[in-house]
């Protein structure tokens, strides 16, 4: 039984075009159908801007030719136009194969021949398309901004039913069909003169039962109070070296940021080089403690109902969760098939593709740090002048991805155990190690938040979570 | 094949004005090609042939659709209607307006031969690799063939051809990027942009290495990289919809007033047909014109389409984007200095030659921040005398388009990631914020 209504081209079909550009001289070749069904819209304070159906439906195909790697992809389904983009795939790595090195190779993975879907509770396709948004937007226009201040919401909808068959030459056949939503919303507020703005996202894999359960209204009145408490009452954050709480949405940025980007492979081996750049883990191998003992960072795409959600890689591979730093020691990096071979490990499955027009590479999925066991009281107690950053709005970390920055939207001063006067967009500059080494206690409270993750050249998009619990830093700079 | 897309693209006017009163339908062909080089060597050598379509339905009671599909099928367009039927009036519906835009083809024969014979040429020659040592970055080839119809008469077809590309180059421990943008295979300008790369990875890995405090009002000087990423910035802030939607520190008040500095004229120049997004019309078929955005430091124009241009009181600038108003390709004219004069203008500067991760902290007034990286300088009385690390430029967009100290007098057609339309940017010195 097919898992989606109507797949336009089935696994005999990849499976004949795989073996194609195996007599074309391919020593690897792979097929990807790849359909993401979606639907969007955008308001402005309520009222639909417009709305957006989209269809992108069609075929990658990889191949390997002489250590070189070549790419291509059709949206048109016929038999010629596939064969002829299968072909121009072999000519784009025998192309490649004149300007390489170090031969491409496909490295071991645990390969799957496997079929899954995420159940939708309540089905994305039982409810018309623009029903689906205006409930959204409807939950978003319920949340009141504080009297006397001036608000208006923009938010952006999206769904969408994301359909692939996968292909190898040496044995994966997957298919899936994972649905999720997304959401964004933009905040613009005014008050006493002044506006400030404020930028978030939610999402998550499943059906329509994500718009009614993720809690849009109650992000955007909490957002709406964080501005107000800004705008009226925020005083200059103090300088110097500061004990510093953080909260799980500066959390999961920031192992985002300085512990997944870092560990991709492709990363470390200069792969991104000219785009997301390089990766501190260049010189720094596995076994470095680069934290304290109260830091574990792990990514994990089988969380279920999460943004970042597969089971299988765009390789074929079969996922697990990934530790990237266990206990403050640097540990697995992100692998590809090509990576792993490099390495001489097993993929760990963090091949992505944003969708048919893109190859797959080394992604994060849903990233984040375990909790500890200390409640939010526990970590403050003992923090005599300190500043507490829960939400931020900018940030930005170098291509090494080493120093870092942060500057909290919503933070207070914490004196004497307790939490005192909101303070004004408190700038956290500190170094990857200079962090993690600097954690001394991590909060029992694990939340995630969504986003989604740029890379790639053509840069690609893709989905997923990212978060963590409340965390002590020790003496860091503010 | 510009006739195969008209037959697609009628196809689809046909079923889109069964929906609604109004429609436009876009339909385009590309074929490109990108080889990525890391570290000396190809990564991946990718190749795309794809046909896409955007279609926009309206009707006079003010509902508005904008689809993009890739698979034509019956099922998408009964699609589209099911969606249209259930849709609520928007309050940037207007009337399309009457198609004055031109067709025009301005393809680069030699680009449409690269596409289709790569092996005829030789990119470790033509890019001099080799001598570039420790390269990474992209070279990439496109055609695009486009054709747009509408219910209000436009039948109007594009084609144009893009060569474009960066690169880093890494030498001991420095590194210099650049990059390049032409609708010609212009393999000197690319040469040029490796050999530029080059000298700042080397003149950067010979100074000495120093670290710099934070400083609230310093002047630095702004390599083209860097302009062009900002700058560009502040054009996507005066889209209509960036204003509409409250993503901009521009409002439609500070129009004819003056929000930078004098020295500051910033274009929008769809007509440059020297760079790849060159058009002749855009997506609501209104012919296409260059303007200032900003000239001699006064907001001249707030870019829109007809929608928004309805919701701002205001005139369509022909930017359609039919989702959302866009500048085209940018330019930003030259001042009258060398590099080497703008470097001498102040005693102490930081001179940036790339940047990345531009973030904003209040959209409202352009607070940000953005990273530093490959080469950095610490100028003395005009000579760069040390190499700095990885700083950040920080400050208020609105801020720092006003304290512009001097401009460069050569320009560079960039772009890359952080550069996202083809952009003609001189050297820009401004006061702004640093952190070392």
């Amino acid at each position: 039984m097919p898992l989606a209504d109507s797949p336009i081209v089935d696994a005999s079909v990849l499976l004949e075009l795989t073996d194609y550009m195996g007599r074309l001289g391919a020593e690897y070749s792979e097929a990807r159908y790849h359909s993401i069904t979606g639907f969007s819209a955008f308001y402005l304070s309520g009222s639909l801007i417009q709305a957006s159906p989209s269809d992108s439906s069609g075929i990658a195909f990889r191949a390997v030719v002489d250590g070189g790697l070549g790419f291509s992809s059709t949206s048109k389904l016929d038999m010629d136009s596939l064969k002829s983009a299968a072909k121009r795939a072999v000519a784009a790595a025998r192309a490649a194969s004149r300007l390489v090195k170090r031969k491409v190779e496909m490295g071991p993975g645990l390969l799957g021949t496997a079929r899954y879907s995420v159940i939708e509770r309540k089905p994305l396709s039982s409810i018309p398309d623009v029903d689906r948004s205006d409930t959204a937007a409807e939950i978003a226009s319920s949340a009141e901004p504080p009297r006397g201040v001036e608000a208006s919401v923009s938010l952006f909808y999206m769904d969408q039913v994301e359909h692939k068959i996968l292909v190898s030459s040496d044995g994966a056949l997957v298919e899936s069909v994972i649905p999720k939503v997304y959401i964004f919303y933009n905040l613009n507020v005014k008050y006493n003169g002044e506006r400030r703005t404020r930028f978030f996202e939610l999402g998550g894999s499943g059906g329509f039962e994500i718009v009614e359960n993720i809690g849009i209204d109650s992000a955007i009145e909490d957002d709406y109070k964080s501005l107000f408490t800004v705008l009226s009452r925020a005083v200059p954050p103090p300088h110097g070296k500061l004990d510093v709480i953080l909260g799980p949405e500066v959390v999961g940025l920031i192992v985002h940021e300085s512990a997944g980007h870092p560990s991709e492979a492709d990363r470390v081996l200069g792969r991104e080089a000219a785009q997301a750049g390089l990766s501190y883990r260049m010189e720094k191998p596995v076994g470095y403690r680069i934290g304290s003992e109260h830091v574990t960072v792990i990514d994990d795409p089988t969380i279920p109902g999460s943004l970042g959600f597969y089971l299988y890689d765009d390789e074929g591979v079969r996922a697990r969760p990934r530790k990237l730093i266990e206990n403050g020691v640097l540990s697995e990096l992100l692998h590809n098939r090509e990576t792993a071979s490099i390495y001489g490990v097993e993929s760990n499955a963090a091949a992505r593709a944003m969708n048919y027009m893109s190859e797959p590479i080394v992604r994060m999925a849903n990233t984040y740090m375990a909790p500890g066991d200390y409640s939010f009281e526990e970590l403050i107690e003992d923090v005599e002048l300190g500043v507490y950053i829960k939400k931020y709005m900018e940030w930005n970390i170098d291509d090494y991805r080493w120093k870092q920055r942060y500057v909290g939207l919503e933070a207070y001063l914490v004196k004497n155990g307790r939490l005192a006067e909101p303070v004004k967009d408190p700038v956290f500059e500190v170094t990857s190690e200079e962090l993690y080494s600097s954690i001394d206690a991590v909060g029992r409270d694990l939340r995630f938040y969504s986003g989604i993750c740029g890379k790639g050249e053509p840069p690609q998009g893709v989905p997923v979570w990212f978060g963590g619990p409340h965390v002590r830093v020790r003496g860091v700079r503010i | 094949m510009t006739e195969n897309l008209y037959s697609i693209a009628d196809d689809l006017l046909s079923n889109a004005s069964r929906i609604g009163d109004e429609a436009v339908v876009i339909v385009e062909r590309s074929r490109w090609s990108m080889l990525k080089l890391a570290r000396g060597e190809a990564s991946v050598w990718q190749d795309w042939d794809s046909i896409t379509a955007k279609i926009y339905v309206s009707k006079s009671d003010g509902r508005v659709l904008v689809a993009r599909l890739d698979n034509v099928s019956p099922a998408n367009v009964g699609r589209l209607k099911n969606v249209f039927d259930k849709l609520k009036p928007s309050p940037l519906y207007t009337r399309l307006p009457e198609p004055t835009g031109k067709s025009y083809s301005s393809v680069d024969r030699r680009i449409a031969d690269f596409l289709e014979n790569p092996e005829n040429y030789d990119l470790n020659d033509e890019l001099e690799l080799e001598l570039a040592g420790d390269i990474s970055g992209k070279v990439e080839a496109i055609v695009r063939n486009k054709v747009l119809v509408s219910t209000s008469g436009a039948a109007l077809s594009g084609a144009n051809s893009g060569f474009q590309g960066y690169v880093r180059i890494f030498r001991d421990g420095s590194s210099g990027q650049w990059s390049w943008t032409s609708s010609k295979l212009d393999f000197p300008l690319a040469r040029k942009s490796v050999s530029i790369a080059r000298s700042l990875a080397e003149e950067c890995s010979r100074l000495p290495k120093t670290t710099i405090g934070s400083e609230s009002d310093m002047p630095v000087l702004l390599g083209p990289m860097v302009a062009g990423n900002l700058l560009g910035e502040v054009a996507h802030m005066a889209s209509g919809f960036s204003v509409i939607a409250g993503y901009s520190f521009i409002r439609k008040e500070m129009l004819g007033s003056e929000i930078a500095s004098k020295d500051l004229t910033l274009e929008d120049a769809p007509l440059d047909e020297r760079f790849p997004e060159y058009t002749l019309f855009d997506e609501e078929g209104l012919s296409t014109y260059d303007k200032p955005i900003i000239q001699n430091g006064i907001l001249k124009n707030i870019l829109n389409n007809t929608r928004t241009a309805k919701m701002l009181g205001l005139r369509s600038t022909a930017n359609a984007g039919l989702e959302a108003p866009a500048p085209f390709q940018l330019r930003i004219s030259p001042g009258p200095y060398s590099v080497e004069e703008l470097m001498g203008l102040e005693d102490r500067m930081v001179y940036v030659t790339n940047n990345w991760y531009t973030r904003f902290q209040n959209y409202a007034d352009g607070t940000f921040s953005t990273v530093a990286r490959d080469a950095v300088f610490l100028v003395e009385k005009g000579d760069p005398v040390a190499c700095l690390g990885r700083i950040r430029i920080t400050g208020k967009l609105s801020s720092l388009i006003r304290k512009i100290i001097g401009i460069g007098r050569e320009v560079y057609p960039l772009r890359w990631w952080e550069i996202e339309l083809p952009s003609l940017v001189p050297h820009v010195l401004v006061r702004t914020g640093i952190s070392g």
